[in-house]
């Protein structure tokens, strides 16, 4: 009896043990196959690796203000925190180890880590295309989105790092030991404008009808003029001084991984030729309104989500990213990137004459008359009109000193200026209606821009003088009497690299460039050194009082900086990779 | 489950007809002359020495006697024995008196039972509840560190419902957060920390804090983290006893920081001004504004308020009220408590008028029901219910970046400097300031204004758990052998209510032409009311647990062992969707014998085997052995009989192996991979959404516990005729197989990894505790008692790449230590001296910071931090105790510090004009003062030198401190006169906490030293004064009736 007790009590607890699956999985989440054998999770895959591709353009990019036009000669930031990521890129904190020093620096780990997670995704994707229930179409349309999209994030790691580590295809496993050499620079060009030719072959013309091109519902999907364009640029980064054997490393080895080691004008051909053969495709063309108001068109070309200018639109709903991103106190925005006095002068005058030009016309007790039209559609300054939606009309913005706003100089306004460019003035952060719009990630005016540049070099400099002129001509600036929209006859090569490279700081503003084109072209330490200059305006009487000065937020940039240093901990896992020179 | 019950069911039936067969069976009790049960006293027939049996955790026994002496004899160590002659009683009662040695009969709980103290293996540490009852402050946790050898806490904040110290046991011993917390079991169930720090320590027996493998080996895979075991009290057969305990106390911040006043503030602003270079008429004070601020000419215009007067009461009070009811007869015994506590806040309540209560404030409401009964002769069964309603009230702030948190306008510079804006205007408005506005950042509009009109948030939980417990004997089968059943349901449910505005108009006044402008011309009144709801989550945990107990003393040998089957699911929400009230799912066993010769050579294995599913099917259970020996050397006649100073020696030594399950934050299958939604774009020529997905972290399907392996020796002693005891302990445990992420993994990889188990951690170090009890004369005694503890961690192995510097290695160090500049003890004199130091990457100012080139590279960059100073948890606690009774009176003190750990402070904590200025700003770096400066030079920017940007050793600052941790005074009033009453006791106490603290922090800080929570984490800084912890004084009356 006792010992049939304890059998039934021992019984009892192994019974407990036993009934069925008490300690299995019983989360509800989805696995790999579930997703990439159903053709809807497969495409939603793909559309996560759209999510991530304006993560540089971002106005947000950090601690949701700030990205790297704060860190520039462009723009001051409402923010001056040491821990704030722009903060650290300009004031000479930047280090190998700066990812990790602050809880708020790791976000700069994004220029490394976001485009190799994506281009992971990119390569399970890749791996996985074949067995998905997509039809071959629709196959061979994906696998040249995503090479396209690889060839992005890797462009990113490119303009950031140099040559980066190629992993092409692979996906690692758990137990893959990873330590890769980076790869040198030129055959790292040479694998992206390959993959790109790839990908421009398996894809549709944006102007091709369904069903050779995308439906309507497919707009905003990459297309083949994206892959051509993607090309131009990453040709003329190569081309630049920066690459294109002006490394400042001494050790050869290093210098191949992050430059071509030495000049070579054939460089600078293949960047013409890329652009030119976007150029050529007749795919784009500049968005034009001078009838409506002079430079119309490069005012509207940002409001407007479907149009012929942009080539790799980063699409968003209807939106006021802008305006809440730009936008001064009183409209309710948060005013990230506000204009530097440096940039406004570099706005010529209606006549397309330089301000230092003295027959220009610019008087400096009176700054703002007889600017191109460019300035007056991409700067807010003091007295300049901005939708109001208290008063349902545009009032005038006072950024003066004391002017009693919350734009005032110092109390809202560190510069003086605020930044207009892509927001829609008939509506403002605090009221009033979203916009159709999109993200110009990448733009025709830029291929133009790249044309000019590259031909330029090439010595064909008037063939430059008449790229300029198309975008000169859509800014509304007056042609003159020679037809030449102020750029002086006879100009020579010199004389024309700086005034192209003024005309990409004007016309590409706020759009994610200056920050590489001031690192490619070598000129960061000149003009990225020292402080910015903010515009002090006080009034008296009613004469307003324009008093230039340096503003109190120093920059300091160093010869190495013109490469991020790689992560330390990077180089610390993978022996192989070596560190950008002079960190 | 449900067919244990039946099979207990079954046993009760079978016992209760088959225990009338005995021809005769004793039932008795024993207990001690105040009528405390005595647990574990050894009852033998006189003439048969081996029919013997000990009683149990209630006192009772039972013996069939086999002769016809009917005399049984009762023994117990530290008591006189006796010879009882059985009578005819059907309950035989036997009192033992003491013997005059508390410490030999002291009882401690340990996991699963209770065990005396003379024959314990393990390392225990134990209060009272009497003790827990002299803490006046709200939460259970927060006095027992120097008082428990061993525990070591932080409290880091006094708000009124939060204000728990967080604590270990022996320190940490892994380098993931949350993974070093204590299992908690209060009456054998699993506590959670919340619950824990809002049981009501009126309801407390005992409170132990089990170290060592031997005594947390039986819950297996969650005891490496050491173990708080609590005891609920009880009833007891006598006469219903009614207390009632009422306390009022006075309660008061350690210390909030004393911030300049505007004209010091001004003045320094103008420094920091020259010192950027600022030119003379660009600065913001003009020098006559500075005589305006000294001379206090323009109340508006140039304010000058001391914020700390404004917003902070001196005092704010707290409540609190105990009523117990407790008794029993043989058949059913209860004990039956409510309780009440209510803490204020700080604040001045500005929102009296609006009819809102939005100061801090925390209500809380306990109770408990805790039932013996006695079934059968054989068969008790408990039922507890018992639980908590908490109500924890914050104020609605609207400070800036979302703090909503007034202490962080209070010690924001940008905020609430003491220039700020005048609090109310000349007509009565409520004032503010153009230069306020136009700090767009921190235009928040005044916050008297915020106080009175923002309403509050408000939230409010609900816990309740009910434990059914079934014990039955089973001596018919074989004596000393019984089951227990145990069933329990826990419920925690909150929820948050809020009610807030956001907008109410100020005025600007301007004095020189006697005019009021609104701060925003578009509010122009107070606007309505937002309520708002935040539905929280029930946490929903059952448990069940089968028990096997055996227990039987064989003439001199004492064998005893125990056999649990305990299983446990925890259901809550999860942010992630596919956990969303997933079952987290636990199932163990644990076995325990012992063996024990005249108590004089002791033996003890536990064992936990352990299955959860945490871990794929191949690793799901654990193996958790500890082995554990005694020698009470003092029982040997070569000791007894030679040593006589000695009176009680024991040694005792403890291995095993103990897991810890509690590995990285919230409940997840790292052996699992999930894809999940992740991003969204936008496609079609008019904008379509659709949403992304992501492959999720990668799986890791040999993903296991964390173990630790845990070696214990300990000393224990009584001299002087034990008036002094104390125990001596020293241990080293090796944490290993650490959850880990992988940190030689590229980033290249493309993916996150899932962490393995591969750190590893050794923690060692001893403890000390010391009692002396004495007496002079016959109505003064006196208690001295104290305690040392110090643990200290060094992370072995964390899978780190291998730095370029030595001194850049995390590995080797304490963990939580930080990577930090060294400074050098003096400041840049002159730009000579500039020229000359090791370049900075920001540009060095004469006053600035100088810090040690470690590379030797003539550069200062951040390959020149090294990881330097201590963590932010103490290594080493200790505490004294002293306590005098003469006749009715009382006095006691305990003193408690904490040493080896580092505070570092930043931004609005201690950065000069983004916090609001203290006193040591003052002896900021001038060329006068040179390196006797206290601060390096001000600025409106961020230099080398700043506290976030820059972090050097001279912010790293020891936390070190000792503290009048609690003390008592007390009367309790003679017997004639509560005679003459009608009660049996009254009682006037007055007691305190955190009374004074000495502290080296205040050499730059004007923080209470435990301001940083006890987390993990290298890059740890305060940011912000918080709520401070509190200072309290007590007064209190108990009645016994």
């Amino acid at each position: 009896m006792k010992k049939l007790l304890i059998i039934v009590l021992v019984l009892g607890l192994v019974s407990c043990k036993k009934s069925g699956g008490f300690l299995d999985n019983q989360s509800v989440g989805i696995t790999e196959s579930q997703v990439f054998t159903d053709s809807a999770r497969t495409m939603q895959f793909l559309i996560r690796i759209y999510a991530d591709m304006g993560f540089s353009f971002n106005k947000g990019r950090w601690s949701s203000h700030g990205n790297t036009e704060l860190s520039t000669d462009d723009a001051e930031y409402s923010f001056s925190g040491v821990t704030q990521c722009a903060v650290a890129l300009y004031n000479g904190t930047l280090s190998p180890l700066i990812y990790y020093s602050d809880a708020q620096l790791t976000q700069l780990q994004d220029f490394w880590n976001v485009p190799y997670a994506n281009i992971r995704r990119v390569n399970l994707l890749l791996s996985k295309l074949p067995t998905t229930p997509l039809s071959p179409a629709v196959q061979t349309r994906v696998k040249g989105e995503i090479k396209f999209l690889r060839a992005w994030y890797y462009s990113q790691l490119l303009i950031s790092f140099g040559g980066v580590p190629n992993i092409e295809d692979q996906v690692f496993g758990i137990d893959d030991i990873i330590n890769l050499p980076r790869s040198n620079f030129g055959e790292l060009v040479t694998y992206l404008s390959k993959e790109l030719d790839e990908a421009a072959a398996l894809l549709p013309a944006p102007n091709a009808l369904a069903p050779a091109g995308y439906t309507p519902e497919d707009y905003g999907h990459i297309t083949k003029g994206a892959c051509m364009g993607l090309k131009s640029r990453i040709l003329l980064y190569a081309a630049s001084p920066l690459f294109n054997g002006g490394s400042i490393a001494t050790d050869e080895k290093v210098k191949t991984v992050v430059s071509y080691p030495t000049y070579d004008v054939k460089y600078w051909q293949a960047a013409a030729d890329a652009a030119k053969a976007v150029i050529n495709s007749g795919y784009y063309s500049l968005y034009e309104d001078n009838v409506t108001a002079a430079g119309y068109g490069f005012f509207k070309v940002f409001l407007l989500r479907i149009n012929s200018e942009y080539i790799l639109p980063f699409n968003r709903p209807a939106n006021k990213d802008m305006e809440s991103y730009y936008n001064p106190s009183t409209r309710g925005g948060s005013k990230y990137g506000m204009p530097s006095e440096n940039l406004v002068r570099c706005f010529p005058m209606r006549n397309g004459k330089d301000i230092a030009d003295p027959t220009s016309g610019y008087d400096p007790a009176n700054p703002y008359l007889n600017r191109e039209p460019r300035f007056y559609n991409s700067i807010i300054y003091n007295t300049s009109l901005y939708w109001l939606n208290s008063s349902n009309s545009k009032q005038p913005v006072l950024t003066f000193e004391g002017s009693g706003t919350a734009d005032a100089f110092l109390a809202g306004s560190t510069t003086g200026y605020f930044t207009r460019k892509m927001c829609d003035d008939n509506t403002s952060q605090g009221g009033g209606a979203n916009t159709e719009r999109c993200w110009p990630l990448l733009r025709y005016a830029e291929i133009i821009l790249n044309y000019a540049e590259a031909v330029n070099e090439l010595g064909q400099v008037e063939l430059a003088v008449e790229q300029i002129n198309l975008l000169r001509k859509r800014a509304g600036i007056l042609p003159g009497a020679d037809n030449r929209y102020g750029i002086k006859s006879g100009i020579v090569q010199a004389d024309m690299r700086d005034l192209i490279r003024n005309e990409r700081r004007v016309e590409l503003a706020f759009e994610d460039h200056r920050w590489h084109d001031i690192r490619r072209w070598k000129i960061a330490v000149a003009v990225n050194n020292g402080a910015n200059t903010v515009m002090r305006i006080t009034r008296s009487g009613t004469t307003y009082i324009y008093n230039p000065q340096p503003s109190i937020r120093k920059h300091v940039f160093r010869p190495e900086m013109y490469l991020l240093p790689v992560p330390d901990q990077e180089i610390r896992k993978m022996p192989l990779m070596v560190q950008n020179p002079g960190w | 489950m449900k067919k244990i019950f039946f099979y207990l069911l079954v046993i009760q039936v079978i016992a209760v007809s088959y225990a009338g067969a005995q021809s005769r069976v004793v039932n008795g009790q024993v207990s001690d002359s105040s009528g405390e049960a005595i647990v574990g006293a050894t009852i033998v027939e006189k003439g048969f020495p081996a029919n013997g049996t000990s009683t149990n955790a209630s006192g009772n026994f039972k013996l069939n006697l086999k002769g016809t002496s009917n005399i049984i004899i009762v023994t117990n160590v530290g008591f006189i024995a006796r010879e009882v002659a059985v009578g005819t009683a059907a309950n035989t009662r036997v009192i033992l008196k003491n013997a005059g040695n508390a410490a030999m009969n002291e009882v401690v709980v340990v996991g699963y039972g209770r065990q005396k103290k003379v024959t314990l293996t393990g390392a225990v540490s134990t209060v009272t509840g009497k003790e827990l009852r002299e803490n006046p402050t709200a939460s259970l946790q927060n006095t027992l560190s120097g008082r428990l050898p061993g525990f070591f806490s932080q409290q880091s904040s006094g708000r009124p419902g939060n204000d728990g110290a967080t604590f270990f046991i022996r320190g940490q011993s892994s380098y993931n957060n949350g993974s070093n917390t204590p299992l908690i079991i209060v009456d054998d169930i699993e506590f959670s920390y919340d619950q824990f720090a809002r049981l009501d320590p009126n309801e407390i027996e005992t409170l132990s804090i089990l170290k060592d493998a031997s005594t947390t080996a039986v819950y297996g895979v969650k005891g490496a983290n050491g173990v708080v075991v609590v005891t609920t009290r009880r009833g007891s057969t006598r006469t219903p006893q009614i207390s009632l305990r009422v306390e009022n106390s006075l309660n008061q911040p350690t210390i909030i920081p004393h911030y300049l006043d505007a004209y010091e503030t001004a003045l320094l602003y103008s420094q920091a001004e020259a010192n950027d270079n600022v030119p003379v008429i660009s600065r913001r004070f003009r020098p006559t504004e500075l005589d305006t601020f000294k001379n206090n000419l323009d109340p508006y215009g140039h304010p000058n308020v001391n914020w700390r007067d404004v917003l902070f009461k001196k005092f704010s009070k707290q409540y609190r009220a105990n009523f117990d009811i407790s008794g029993g007869s043989e058949k059913v015994k209860y004990f039956i408590s409510l309780g009440y506590l209510n803490q204020d806040g700080i604040l001045k309540d500005y929102s009296k008028n609006s009819d809102v209560r939005n100061n801090f404030y925390h209500n809380r409401y306990n109770y408990r029901s805790n039932l013996d009964m006695k079934i059968t002769s054989t068969t008790d069964l408990r039922l507890d219910l018992f639980g908590n309603i908490g109500e924890t009230n914050t104020p609605s702030v609207g400070s800036p970046f979302g703090y909503n948190d007034v202490f962080y306008d209070y010690s924001s510079f940008l905020t609430l400097s003491p220039f700020a804006y005048p609090i109310y205007n000349p007509n009565g408005t409520l004032g503010y300031s153009a230069a306020q506005r136009a700090n767009s950042n921190y235009n928040t509009n005044n916050i008297i204004g915020r106080l009175t009109n923002y309403g509050f948030n408000r939230s409010y939980e609900n816990n309740i758990t009910l434990n059914a417990i079934a014990n039955q004997r089973l001596d018919f089968i074989t004596k000393g052998l019984s089951v227990k059943g145990t069933v329990s349901y826990a419920s925690n449910y909150g929820y948050s209510r809020s009610q807030t505005r956001s907008s109410f108009p100020s005025f600007i006044y301007t004095p020189s032409t006697n005019t009021y402008e609104p701060r925003d011309a578009n509010v122009f009144r107070i606007t309505r009311y937002f309520a708002g709801y935040g539905a929280g989550s029930t946490i929903r945990r059952t448990n069940f647990q089968a028990m096997i107990n055996y227990d039987r003393t064989f003439n001199r040998h004492r064998v005893y062992g125990l056999i649990l089957m305990n299983q446990s699911s925890t259901q809550q929400f999860s942010s992630n969707s596919a956990y969303n009230f997933v079952p987290n799912n636990f199932r163990g066993f644990t076995g325990r014998a012992g063996y024990n010769y005249k108590e004089k050579y002791l033996f003890e294995f536990n064992a936990g085997y352990n299955g959860s599913d945490l871990f794929s099917e191949k690793n799901r259970y654990g193996f958790f052995p500890a082995v554990s020996a005694g020698w009470n050397i003092s029982s040997e006649p070569f000791f007894s009989n030679n040593i006589k100073v000695v009176d009680r020696l024991k040694i005792r030594g403890s291995y095993g192996l103990v897991g810890n399950d509690k590995i990285g934050s919230g409940f997840n299958y790292f052996y699992v991979q999930t894809y999940a939604g992740s991003g969204s774009y936008n496609f079609g020529n008019t904008s379509n959404n659709f949403n992304g997905i992501a492959e999720g972290r990668l799986p890791n399907e040999n993903v296991t516990w964390e173990k630790e392996k845990k070696l214990d020796i300990g000393l224990e002693f009584g001299l002087f005729k034990n008036k002094l005891n104390g125990t001596v302990e020293y241990f080293n445990n090796n944490r290993f197989d650490i959850l880990t992420n992988r940190g030689t993994v590229s980033a290249v990889f493309g993916q996150a990894l899932p962490p393995v188990n591969l750190g590893e951690v050794n923690n060692s170090g001893y403890e000390i505790e010391l009692n002396y009890a004495g007496n002079i004369g016959k109505d003064f005694g006196y208690r001295l008692k104290g305690t040392y503890s110090v643990a200290k961690n060094k992370i072995v192995f964390q899978d780190e790449p291998s730095s370029q510097y030595a001194y850049q290695a995390y590995t080797g160090h304490s963990i939580g230590q930080q990577r930090v500049y060294q400074w050098t003890g003096t400041f840049y004199k002159d730009s000579a001296d500039i020229a000359k130091s090791p370049r900075t990457l920001q540009t060095a100012l004469p006053g600035d910071l100088k810090y040690e080139d470690l590379n030797g590279d003539g550069l200062i960059n951040q390959f020149d931090q090294a990881v330097l100073g201590f963590s932010n948890v103490p290594n080493t606690t200790y505490g004294f105790q002293i306590g005098f009774n003469f006749k009715g009176f009382n006095i006691s003190a305990f003193f408690q510090g904490a040493k080896n750990f580092n505070v570092r402070a930043g931004a609005e904590a201690i950065r000069p004009f983004s916090a609001n200025l203290t006193e040591v700003h003052k002896y900021s770096w001038t060329p006068a003062l040179g390196d006797n400066a206290k601060f390096p030079r001000l600025t409106l920017g961020a230099g080398v030198s700043d506290p976030l940007g820059n972090p050097s050793t001279f912010w790293f600052i020891p936390g070190d401190y000792l503290r009048l941790k609690t003390a008592e005074f007390g009367y309790t009033f003679p017997k004639k006169i509560t005679e003459r009453l009608k009660i049996q006791a009254l009682k006037l106490y007055a007691n305190g906490y955190n009374l004074l603290t000495w502290t080296k922090l205040d050499q730059l800080y004007e923080l209470d030293p435990e301001i940083l929570p006890a987390t993990v984490n290298t890059t740890l800084t305060t940011d912000r004064v918080n709520y401070p912890p509190q200072r309290t004084f007590n007064f209190g009356l108990s009645v016994t009736f």
